[in-house]
């Protein structure tokens, strides 16, 4: 069997881009659960935030850690045996790194209206997610930036039924956004 | 290697293996899914599963969840070794030769 250079180069670049997609979408499966959850929390705090606007923080002191170790159980159930102390140390080292930031913003910026920073988390979720999506794929550009600008959209025009507006539309994003890269 | 893997160079096998080489070890993947990713039919990647499932390069695993069959590929040690030695071959093609030294 003889190869030319232009046959070896086309099944170099074919087999690079099967790869390179294998990745992305397993990149896609590992992250769409955490991402439902995250959209069912955003659903439940910002719903409470809403109706009960005076024990809005509660709901977020409850939901954060509740969501957090589904997100373990997610990576566990994914990763199975093959979880090591080193994956435990990363998804630990990025949500330690997650909320110092968010608590060294608000200590900085001193918010003085608690939508403030009911709009700077997703902000911030969404920053993150558009980054990951340029390695992940683009489907989690997507989410970030719709997010992002719902978030914005809400904050601004919505004043006043903007935890419910985070609550349906953030929280739905999420969720979507969730099913829809468990479809590709 | 100095000769090309035939059984990993066809299309087709050439894209599973890369896609089971991009999944970490021991990574399973079903056989629906795994056709959807290659947009293959049933019986085209059967076949050449079966094909690289004869040379151990990949390794086939069937049972049963909810009562319906459900089928699993992943690559071996060896079709992962064989994969990396596949794609050192074509990139050694694509390097120019030497240029021979004059004689002195």
């Amino acid at each position: 069997m003889s190869i030319t250079k232009e046959a070896a180069a086309d099944a170099l670049r074919i087999a690079h881009e099967a790869s390179e997609r294998s990745a992305m979408l397993r990149g896609y499966q590992s992250t769409a659960p955490h991402l439902i959850l995250w959209g069912c929390a955003y659903a439940a705090a910002y719903s409470y935030g809403y109706f009960v606007p005076q024990n809005a923080g509660l709901a977020w002191l409850v939901a954060v850690p509740i969501t957090s170790v589904g997100d373990v159980i997610v990576a566990w159930r994914d990763k199975g045996e093959q979880t090591d102390s080193g994956d435990w140390t990363s998804m630990a080292g990025l949500f330690a790194t997650f909320l110092a930031f968010i608590t060294a913003a608000a200590a900085v910026f001193q918010p003085q209206d608690p939508k403030q920073m009911a709009a700077f988390v997703p902000l911030v979720v969404a920053a993150c997610y558009t980054v990951l999506g340029l390695w992940l794929g683009r489907r989690m550009v997507f989410a970030g930036i719709a997010v992002g600008a719902l978030t914005l959209f809400g904050f601004f025009a919505l004043p006043a039924y903007f935890m419910l507006w985070m609550a349906a539309v953030g929280g739905g994003t999420l969720i979507l956004t969730g099913l829809w890269l468990r479809q590709a | 290697m100095d000769t090309p893997d035939e059984v990993i160079h066809q299309s087709l096998r050439l894209r599973i293996m890369a896609t089971l080489n991009a999944l970490s070890d021991g990574d399973l993947i079903e056989f629906t899914r795994l056709r959807s990713v290659l947009s293959a039919t049933d019986g085209n990647l059967g076949a050449h599963v079966s094909t690289l499932e004869n040379a151990d390069y990949v390794r086939v695993e069937k049972d049963f969840v909810a009562k319906k069959p459900r089928t699993r590929i992943a690559i071996t040690n060896r079709g992962r070794t064989a994969f990396g030695q596949h794609v050192a071959y074509l990139r050694s093609l694509l390097e120019d030769p030497p240029i021979p030294r004059a004689a002195e």
